[in-house]
Parts: structure tokens; sequence; C-alpha cells
């Protein structure tokens, strides 16, 4: 197969000056969607005659003179996210029929720019890890080498270049993980920087819009398209704070970045290598390195946890078979609760709905549920200072390479693999995955977050170190058995 | 030994909005089901609530209302538990921070003297659907046209002692309620829902004993029939020395009994927690103030100055300020003709009969202020009597059409015509000689009589006063 | 932690769960909840938890009604019936 990797904004402008035209792209792509997701099973649906039809339509404006900065350009959809006519499996097998009567703003706003939809991409259970192995739908697998899982399957989507822009969800890193483990990038947003409006969250604390793609700056152009105002979701009131006007370029020599090789991890020398190999490509791009010192870290991680469970109990109770979704035959009301709940959940799903109802029980809920809370505060809190002696923070994204297929580990050591990117979620910060390099053959990135609203300037400051970071595989790798 | 009676009412009342709680689905009663409805308030996967303002401004003038203390900062949280009628298993409800809290209402207890009724909290939340049993037996079925309704729940302490403080505490709520403009409050439609706490305990004793609840009560003296009932009952197991079993009871108005719905009250844990989907509600004392002050004319400031500046004796203006809709009818009929006492005794006289042998509202009610003036001008103009005014107040009631057009199209004008009525007088001097011969004896009643037989021919067109003078001026003392 | 809380949490979650998932269920929290022991000692001392994962207040939409389309929401739905959702039979 080709592999020839354009950017997203490189790709626009062509359409957009009628050197190439998004009928014979998508074609194209569509083409070689259903050729590598037979082998990587990366979507759950590909949108063959709605992609065309949107093809269409991106043309017939581009000839009336439209502009539109994401012309042409072909984009995944997680499948958490609604699109009205479209399937939304959520990750749920009883869901596998449902079509959505509306659409996720984040999605409307994509199409508007005129992205085309090309399918919807695999998921875990009801949206709930960060692997892919829990998916009801079987593993997406890593185009890097098949014996491992994607992370992400929309980061297989744009590493295997099914697609160039990616619109995911990230609850604990889902999208970071994914992105590091499949080479690219992968930006969780300042929460309140898109609308949520249309993803069916597991935790309205945590669980946001993000993008993944090959490069940042076509990141810092699907942002620009998402980000906003919309009154369907209050917390992206936050956007009216932005600053009207775009810094253009940024001067190295102002902006510090911190450090931080993490702890208590068992990679931690590979780590702490490409940590110290990216530091010192920001010391030769002119920016100022300072060592940081995380004290609350290590705990954050099953703080968030908790809020994470106690809210996917509640935000998963709709889930009940009466008005979408599948019913089970039942004979009374208790049992029409209980069997359809079980056959749309996976094992994870109805793990995380218990815990989470005991973690809301009475006599819990003072030790865990509001000491979580508290937690929270107090991470927020550190993390606004450490923000005072740097711009940016440089950490760990991932613990371990990509899960294997088929060994799936204990569910704790499962959440253990969110330790540098849940506690980010807990403060509600904005962090960009990016790749770092290699690890026996594997990709591996690295986190840059900052504090609220930093989002452009991580992606600048990102871009200005990208170069040759940007890793290769377009096609597929067989693993290693094959 | 004697029993103390503790009483505390729930009470939930929709809010008089446009459109529901956390969608656009307008609130308003539609007989088809599931039609008011959309993929917020039906809980579609990824849907998120967005607070209406209209609904939060009622909340906080009901609050107001209820000399609630206000929240400066208050915010939804989940209440979650399953059953068909809530859409996303847990119902958005202010549990921690409710926008009012500690108000208070003044009842008269069941001897005339005033007294303080306590109101816990006054919260914000969505209200359910409605399931139904379907007729085969083989299933329910659910409306949601009504969930995510906006509510208030008001929540009195356990300050009631008598069935009938509670009528009287509902009666005055209500009043209050609409005065604010915050509700229609009808029970009969379910804008007003009350349950009801109740316990009996040894006079003096400090601890309460252990309470049922009622439900399903339809009116307000539905809510006294069921206390009174569960009075008897709560006292006679306790005089038996056995326990009152803490439980739900359902009021069955039909046998006017109250049946076993739930068994043992149990504390559910419903799992409360913030819902991170909504921003909390923030209030400056400032925005309280001007709230304070924007607060409708309440029922007694209202009669006080119904009696200051309409010269109205003061039992009219208690009947007329006794629901908000009839005292904005009144002022409405002054806009258009200015004689208040005379469209007070026209209200409470003609009209107010008329509106209970129809049983409706004023509200709904279609000889409006127009009509009423209209047909008051008519009586000052001579053009009808006030007998006639009576027929046509009643047509026009039921036809809602125009007092002057039922009488031009009914020939009620009145006779004024001084030839017209002598002909008629001659021919009832000439047929009544007794009664005639009595008035010129001196029984000046008889001219009454008299009076009454012209009506008579005329079928009551006759102007009354024109009739006694030329019958004066014809059989008066030679 | 035993089976008797955890039955009580899955009775309120309302999921069906076989004996052996129970079982297994039972030691996943009992892990769980040990793995979760370090939390309970942060001093949080003073600390006002923090309720809302964003700043927002007074976001407030205004007060109109507008009719939803509401053929596409019913046919989402797996047993709706001449104007109804249908579940089984409700005892009060
Ligand atoms: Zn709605």
């Amino acid at each position: 197969m080709e592999a020839k990797r354009k950017s997203a904004h490189q790709l626009a402008r062509e359409i957009g000056n009628g050197q190439n035209t998004a009928r014979r792209l998508t074609e194209e792509g569509l083409k070689r969607c259903k050729n590598l997701n037979a082998s990587l099973n990366t979507f759950t649906f590909i949108a063959e005659n709605e992609a065309l039809e949107q093809a269409k339509r991106v043309d017939k404006m581009i000839a009336a003179g439209e502009e539109l900065p994401l012309a042409g350009v072909p984009l995944a959809v997680k499948d958490d996210f609604c699109c009205s006519g479209l399937p939304a499996s959520l990750g749920s097998a009883a869901f596998k029929n449902f079509v959505s009567p509306y659409s996720a703003a984040a999605v409307e706003a994509l199409l508007e720019a005129g992205c085309v939809l090309i399918g919807k991409t695999n998921l875990d259970d009801m949206g709930m890890g960060s692997s892919t192995l829990s998916s009801p739908f079987g593993p997406s697998l890593n185009p890097w080498s098949t014996e491992y899982a994607a992370g992400s399957a929309g980061a297989a989507a744009v590493s295997s270049g099914q697609c160039l822009l990616s619109l995911e969800s990230d609850t604990g890193g889902a999208l970071r993980l994914g992105a590091s483990h499949c080479g690219i990038f992968g930006l969780r947003p300042t929460p309140g920087r898109i609308s949520r409006y249309g993803l069916s969250a597991f935790s309205s604390s945590f669980s946001q819009a993000g993008i993944a793609a090959a490069n940042p700056e076509d990141i810092g152009v699907a942002l620009e398209v998402l980000s906003g105002f919309d009154e369907r979701d209050v917390s992206t009131v936050l956007c009216r704070e932005l600053p009207q006007e775009k810094e253009k370029d940024i001067d190295p020599g102002t902006i510090t970045i911190g450090v931080w090789d993490g702890d208590g991890d068992r990679q931690s020398s590979a780590n702490r290598d490409l940590i110290s190999q990216t530091g010192e490509k920001f010391r030769q791009g002119d920016f100022k390195i300072s060592e940081i010192s995380l004290e609350l870290f290590q705990e954050t991680l099953r703080a968030y946890y908790i809020v994470a469970f106690a809210e996917a109990s509640s935000n998963l109770s709709r889930y009940d078979g009466i008005r979408f979704g599948e019913a089970a035959a039942a004979r009374n009301l208790d049992e029409l609760y209980e069997q359809s709940r079980r056959c749309t959940f996976g094992k994870e799903a109805r793990r995380r709905s218990i815990f989470g109802t005991v973690l809301l029980g009475k006599d819990r809920f003072e030790p865990y549920y509001r000491q979580a809370l508290k937690i929270r505060r107090l991470f927020q809190e550190e993390m606004a200072r450490v923000f005072k002696q740097c711009d940016l923070l440089l950490l760990p994204v991932v613990k371990n390479l990509a899960p294997l297929i088929g060994r799936e580990a204990g569910f704790i050591d499962q959440y253990e693999e969110d330790y540098y990117t849940a506690p980010i979620s807990l403060a509600g910060l904005p962090a960009l995955s990016l790749p770092a390099g290699t690890i026996e053959n594997m990709p591996v990135g690295l986190q840059l977050v900052g504090p609220p609203l930093a989002d452009d300037l991580i992606l600048k400051v990102a871009a200005g170190i990208a170069e040759g970071l940007s890793i290769p595989p377009i096609a597929v790798r067989p693993g290693r058995d094959s | 030994m004697d029993y103390e009676v503790v009483i505390g009412l729930e009470v939930h009342v929709e809010l008089k909005t446009e459109s529901k709680l956390f969608c656009s689905c307008p609130n308003c009663f539609v007989p088809e089901p599931n039609v008011n409805t959309c993929p917020v308030c039906l809980g579609f996967p990824g849907t998120l609530p967005r607070l209406n303002r209209e609904a939060v401004k009622l909340a906080l003038t009901a609050s107001l209302a209820l000399n609630c203390r206000i929240a400066l900062r208050s915010w939804f949280d989940r209440k979650n538990y399953f059953y068909p009628d809530i859409p996303k298993g847990y119902q958005i409800s202010q549990f921690y921070e409710p926008i009012g809290s500690r108000g208070s209402l003044t009842i008269e207890d069941d001897l005339g003297r005033p007294k303080v009724i306590r109101i816990g909290r006054v919260h914000m939340e969505e209200d359910a659907g409605k399931l139904i049993h379907s007729p085969t037996g083989d299933a329910s079925l659910v409306d949601y046209n009504r969930a995510g309704v906006p509510l208030v729940e008001i929540v009195t302490e356990p300050d009631l002692r008598t069935p009938g403080d509670a009528r009287r505490y509902l009666e005055k709520l209500k009043i209050i309620l609409q005065y604010a403009g915050v509700s229609d409050c009808k029970m009969e439609e379910g804008s007003l829902r009350c349950d009801a706490n109740i316990s009996l305990r040894p006079s003096g004793s400090e601890t309460l004993g252990s309470k049922t609840e009622l439900k399903n009560m339809n009116s307000f003296k539905a809510v006294e029939k069921s206390l009174e009932h569960e009075i008897k009952r709560q006292r006679a197991i306790l005089k038996s020395g056995k326990e009152v079993i803490s439980q739900t009871l359902r009021w069955e108005e039909e046998s006017q009994k109250t049946i076993v719905m739930r068994g043992k009250l149990q504390a559910h844990d419903y799992r409360c927690f913030a819902d991170c989907d909504l921003a909390p509600i923030e209030l400056t004392a400032e925005e309280v103030e001007e709230a304070r002050a924007a607060l409708p004319e309440m029922a007694e400031a209202r009669a006080e100055r119904f009696v200051h500046d309409y010269k109205l004796p003061d039992y009219d203006a208690l009947m007329l300020t006794s629901s908000r809709g009839l005292a904005d009818y009144f002022e409405s009929c002054l806009e258009f003709y200015n004689n208040p006492k005379n469209v007070s005794n026209w209200i409470m006289g003609e009209l107010s009969a008329r509106l209970n042998s129809a049983g409706i509202e004023i509200e709904s009610c279609s000889f409006g202020p127009e009509h009423m003036a209209e047909l008051l001008r008519m009586i000052d103009e001579n053009l009808i009597s006030g007998k006639i005014a009576k027929d046509v107040l009643e047509k026009a009631f039921y036809s809602g059409k125009m007092p002057r057009r039922i009488v031009e199209e009914d020939g009620l004008l009145q006779i004024s015509d001084q030839s017209e009525l002598e002909g008629i007088i001659e021919k009832v001097i000439k047929e009544n000689p007794d009664s005639v011969g009595n008035y010129r004896r001196g029984k000046t009643k008889a001219i009454g009589f008299l009076v009454g037989q012209v009506m008579k021919e005329t079928r009551g067109k006759a102007n009354p006063k024109l009739v006694n003078e030329l019958l004066v001026k014809k059989i008066g003392f030679k | 932690m035993d089976m008797a809380e955890l039955e009580k949490a899955i009775g309120t979650i309302k999921i069906a769960v076989s004996d052996t998932e129970k079982e297994e269920l039972l030691a996943g929290l009992k892990d769980f909840l040990r793995w979760l022991e370090p939390v309970k000692k942060i001093d949080t001392a003073n600390v006002e938890p923090a309720f809302f994962s964003h700043g927002a207040v007074n976001i407030l939409r205004e007060d109109r009604s507008e009719k939803a389309d509401i053929s596409t929401l019913r046919r989402a739905a797996p047993d709706f019936d001449e104007g109804f959702y249908r579940v089984p039979p409700v005892i009060d």
C-alpha cells in the first residue's frame, strides 16, 4: 500500500483551490478503509453512502466559491458520538442497530467545516477503557504491529491512513494513550473547549471530546473549528474567556517547559530516556527547561477512578431498554431492567456500575466519593502552583507499550495504565500526547500538559519540535507471528 | 390517654412556564401521549440538560413569597432510582442546596387564631412522566409528556395539628402562589399535588410517633378527609396498645378510606450527588432584593387597596381578593366601567352564582370584563332593567356573545316610551280595581303589585321607574 | 465488604448477575477497595470538595418552546405502541 501522508490542512487547501476533489479522495479513501478494516477492525460502521454524499456536497460548495477550512478531509468519529441518521453502538452490542435521531455538536461542526465522515470507530465496552480489548465487536489492532491492540481505533485509523482526523472521546486517557500507542498526536483539550453535546459520556466530570491527527497543525485547525460556546453544554462557557486575537508565533525563549519524569513506573527508565531526549530537543529549540516535582500525583489516579465509577453508575442508568436500545423479554419490571441492562453492558460496564453504586452508598459516600472530590480540589491547586513555575509540563503518557491482543491484564492493572493520563483529567487540564520515540519497534509518546486554555500554546510548542517526530506506519505491519 | 396529632405536608407545584425545565418541549397538557418529548427529556445518549431561566425566576419568586431565605449559590443534584416514568434513571432535583429554605406561612387555627407554619425548604426539580395500566393488564404504558416539567416542592415542618390546619394551609398556599404568578395550583388538574405525613403522640410528649405517608388526594377536601380518617385509624391502633406501622397509604375517594400502597417506609438510598451536566445558580444579595421588591401584590395588600382606593366594604374586598383571578377580573372591569361597588355586587352576586353552577374558574369564563362593563352600562343608561340584565348575563355567560348583541337580537330593549306604556297602564288599572282602590286608601304597597303587572305585560322590558311614575300620576289621590 | 452489601448494590443498580460472577465481583471489589485504601489517608481537613468539574455558573436558557420531531425518537424504542412506551405490568 502506498505510504504518502498529507496533512489535513494541506489537503483541504488542494481541494479548496481545485487541485483535487473531495469525491475522488473519498472514493479512494473508502476503498482503503474497507481493505484495512478487514485486517485492523478499526470501524464499527463505514458510512460509504453518506461519505460520498458529503464529498459531493463539499465539491459543490467549493465550486460555488465557499471556503471550508477542512474541505474534503476524511474524518473518523468514535462510536460514542451521535450522528443523525447513522448507527451509534456506544460500545454496546445492544446498540448495534441504534440510529441516532440527532447529531453531536462536534460532529455537526466538523461536517460544516467540510470534513467527510468516513466511519464510526471501534471502542471499549460503553467507552470504558483505553485498549479496545473490551469492545463487544472485538479489539482493534495496532497498525504498527497487529499483535498489539490499537489503544484507540481512531488513532489506528489516522496512523494507517484511513483518515486524517479523528474525533475521539477521552475520559481517563483513551485518546492520549491510543495516540501514543499508534505514534500520532492526540489532544484532550481544556474541558469546555469542545461541546460534549451528543457524546455518550459515562463520566460527566471527565468525558471530553478530543482530536487525533498526524501533526499538531491539523489538530489546531480542527480545534479552531470545534471550539466555541455551545449553549447545550454549560462547560463551553469557558470559550468566552478565550482571547479574540490568536497569538501568531511563539518566542521559545520566553517559554519554560517543566519536566517531570514520573515515578513508580515499570518502564520508568524508558520514559526517563524519552523525557531527557525530548527535553534536549526543547533546549535546542531555545525553550527553557525546568525540573518539576509533583507530590499528590501518585494518589490521584485512585481519586479519578472513584469519581468516574460513581458517575458511571448514574450516567449509565438511562440504559433501561424502554426508550432505546434492546429490551429483554421480561415477565416483570425488575426483570426488564436487569436483563436489558445485562445485555447492554459488557463486563467492564457492569463492574463500574456496580462498584460505583457501592462507592456512592451511605457508608462509603464520605470516605470515598467526597474524599475524592476533595483530592480533586487539592490536586487542581497543586497543578495551579506548578504552572506558576512553568508554562507547560512534559511528562510520560504511557506506563507500558500497547496491550497485547489476547492477553488481557487484571482489571486493576488495566486501570493502572491510566496512571499518567487520568490525573490530568482529574485536574481538568489540556494535554497533548505527542510521539517521542520507539521502544521495541513500537511507538511511545509523551504528554505535554498546560494550564486551562493553554491548548493553542501546547500545539504551537509541539509543532516547534515535531519535525522528525511524525512516525510512519501508514500501512499495516503484520505481527511477528504472521 | 389523649393524643396530639402531628402533620407535615409536601406539596409539588407545577411552574407556569412555556417550556420544560431542561429542554424546549412545551410545558402544557396535551391528551395525546408522548408528543411533548425530545431527545433531552427522553434521556437519549449524549444529551445534556439546559436550565430554563423562567423556572428559576418563578422558584425564586415562590421562595420569597413564602418568606424563605434564599441560597446565594444553589445547584442541582441527581436523585438516583429506577422507575419507568423517570427517563434517565435519576431525577434532577435540588437535594443539598435548595433555592429557598426556612420560610413560613401564617394560617388560622381551628379557633381562628393566627398560627405560623414553618416551611423547611422550597426546591426545584423535574417532574416524572405518567404510568398507565393498559386495559388488558398485560403491560403498563408510559407517557413522558410530563417528564421534565418544572416543579417546586414545598415542604413544611411538622407544625400542622389538625386536618383543618392542613386544609387552610393548602388554601393559603394556593392563593399565595397564584398571586405570585408561580402556578395555577389546580389540584384537580395535577398542577398542585400534596402528600401528607401524619403521626400521633401522647399529649405532652416531645418525640414523634411512627408516621404514615398519605398519597393520592385529589382535592383539599380529600386531604382533610383522609387525615381525619387516618387520625381515627391511628388512634384506634394506639388505644389498643399496638404500634402504627410506618407505611405509605393511598386515599381512595370512592370508599373514603385509606389502603396500604407500599409496605414499610424505608429510607431509600438515592445516592444523591451534584449534577455536573448543569451549572450552579448564583445570585447576588442585590438580585434577591430586587426580586423581593418585584413580588406581585399579595391578597391582603390588595384587599386593603380595594377598600382604600375603591371605597369597597371590607367584606367585598375580602371576597374579591380570595383568588387572584377574581381580583384581576374585578380590576379589569374597572378599566371599562368605573363604578367599583356596582361591579363588585355583580361579580359576587350573579357572576359567582353562574360560575358555581357551571363549575368553572373565572379565568376560563367567557363572560369577560368587557361583557360585564357593557352590561352594567346598559343598566345605567336605562336600556335594560336589572332583571333583564340577569337573563342577558346568563345568555352571554354560555354563548360568549356581547350583552348588547343579545339585547338587540332578542328585542329586550327597555320600553321607556311614555305613549307606549300609557296604553298598557290603562289596561292594568282597568283589570285591577281592587289594587287601585287599596292604593288610594293609603296602602302604598299596592303600587308594587301594579308595577309588577305592567312588567308582566311587557315581559320585563318596561322601565320600572317610569312605570311607577306614570302609575302614581294616573291613580294618585284626586 | 460482604456479599450482602454487594447484592444490595446489584439490586439497586438493576443488572442481572450470575452467582459465579457475583463471587468474582466480590473478590474484585475487595481488591478494588484495598487498592483505593491510600486515598483515605490523604489529609483533606478543611478542604471543600470540588463538586463541579467546570467553573460555569448561571448558564440559563430562555423560556421558549419548540416541538421536536418525535417520529425518529419513537423508532428507537424497543416496544412502542399506539403512542405509548410499553413495559411489563407494574404493580404498585
Ligand atoms: Zn423535551
